[in-house]
């Protein structure tokens, strides 16, 4: 069964849908198909560790597209439709239609690679371990953080505290395990890190540091841990938020250039002209250093989106929006604007907030903040403005 | 073109403000988002549009 359409979008998620909604509202006409390989319409993945999982938020809640949006989008939408190679010369797409098990082709004028990126899994552990990406498995934990359920979280990043977060508040008794010296290591500082663990021990959650697993292993519905410090205990439910792999394997060997992702330019153009890719697949230069990096934000999702819909629309477009991610935990609001540094500032912290410069030289280059979403909007202005030191100090001071 | 909100679902993020200061701010006593003027004259359409689209719940929406 061939296909054709002018734009072919691999991925039906945030990045993708972020790509069609700039088309449709810039008059663009060119047909558009979506492949995705779910079996739901699409879903916002922010809530799956929050909203969606303390039963705030239901399904339907956490779809991403408005009453009518789809229909009034004019896309061809196909669910169970797995992508399995890429042709960069014929511009072409293999894959197979899972709902009726076929072979399918489909080819298209420019095609966008938005497949994301699946959850790794601590290796050779043994026993169950969960991980948390799809809307699958948000409702498998839904059941296993029960009250009194006691659960183990292995990764203190933002998945895993996240988790954590929600687990205690549904009633369970929560362990979190962090290889590193503190949480958020990869993507934050250790001070910053270290507050982090006041403030969830505060609330209720047991986080340890420098502690790995060694081993798991079933005992009828329960696991039970061997930590590398020799304890032994048992848990309910072990889920793993250790970070995620780009989804590439289908691409190795098609063509287009791969290193931790997708290799694109400042567009989202990859090795190959007419073949894009965006959101958690995709290795950008990163629109402050110009270093390239994998950015695994909800905010890069839909700013990508914008910039590779304006580059098909043959403007001239460069993702140069500041970086911005928050998380929800223990009914906080954290949020980081800019990027992080080996120098930072911490400006009056307490028990209950936070305010974080970060800095290279006598320049602001990231700020972070607990509960104060105001002086985290205005200082994503300053720091889209230069990062004036002097400014950014006075305004989180 | 005019902004609604459903203040219920808003949750401080302040993404908006960032996007579209004219239009929206944070309100520090309610901890919720201010409309400074929710009508959109067609040139700042875009603008708000980005806004809109950039509120991590969709507290924020247009209509005509």
């Amino acid at each position: 069964m061939s296909n054709a359409s002018d734009l072919l979008i691999i991925g039906g998620g945030l990045a993708s849908i972020s790509v069609i909604r700039e088309l449709r509202d810039a008059g663009d006409k060119r047909s558009i198909t979506v492949l995705t390989d779910e079996k739901t319409p699409p879903y916002d993945r922010p809530p799956l560790s929050k909203q969606f999982l303390l039963a705030q938020m239901d399904e339907e809640e956490i779809g991403i597209f408005r009453d009518g949006e789809m229909a009034s989008l004019d896309v061809l939408w196909k669910q169970q439709y797995r992508a399995v190679s890429l042709d960069p010369d014929e511009l072409c797409i293999g894959g197979v239609d899972d709902g009726r098990a076929e072979a399918f082709t489909w080819s298209a004028k420019d095609i966008v690679i938005a497949c994301g990126a699946r959850p790794r899994v601590p290796l050779g552990l043994g026993g169950e371990v969960l991980t948390l990406r799809t809307l699958v498995d948000a409702r498998r934990l839904r059941g296993r953080f029960s009250e009194g359920a006691k659960v183990l979280i292995i990764g203190a990043g933002f998945i895993g505290l996240e988790l954590a977060s929600s687990a205690h508040e549904m009633g369970c008794d929560v362990t979190v395990v962090e290889a590193a010296s503190a949480p958020l290591s990869r993507v934050l500082h250790d001070r910053v890190g270290s507050w982090f663990v006041d403030f969830h021990r505060r609330n209720g959650v047991d986080i340890r540091c420098g502690r790995m697993v060694q081993r798991l292993s079933r005992q009828g519905t329960q696991s039970m841990v061997e930590f590398d410090d020799g304890l032994i205990q048992t848990f309910d439910t072990v889920v793993a938020g250790v970070g995620v792999q780009p989804v590439t394997d289908w691409l190795e060997g098609s063509g287009i250039d791969l290193d931790n992702g997708i290799v694109c330019d400042g567009r989202g153009e990859t090795s190959r002209p007419h073949v894009w890719a965006l959101g958690d697949v995709a290795n950008w230069p990163h629109p402050m250093t110009g270093a390239r990096e994998r950015v695994e934000q909800w905010q890069a999702a839909v700013d990508q989106g914008r910039t590779v819909a304006q580059a098909l629309m043959g403007k001239s477009a460069e993702w140069s929006s500041i970086p911005y991610f928050w998380s929800d935990q223990h009914g906080s609001k954290i949020q980081f604007a800019g990027r992080s540094s080996k120098d930072v500032e911490l400006t009056n912290p307490t028990e209950d907030t936070l305010a974080v410069i970060f800095c290279e030289g006598d320049v602001g280059v990231g700020i972070f903040t607990v509960d104060q979403p105001r002086k985290l909007a205005l200082g994503r202005r300053l720091l889209a403005q230069g990062g004036d030191l002097r400014r950014l100090r006075q305004l989180l001071t | 073109m005019k902004i609604q909100v459903d203040l219920a679902t808003c949750k401080a993020y302040a993404n908006c403000m960032i996007e579209a200061p004219d239009h929206f701010d944070f309100n520090d006593t309610t901890g919720k988002v201010m409309i400074l003027k929710d009508e959109v004259e067609p040139s700042e359409v875009d603008e708000v549009k980005r806004a809109i689209s950039s509120c991590p719940v969709s507290a924020l929406s247009l209509s005509d």
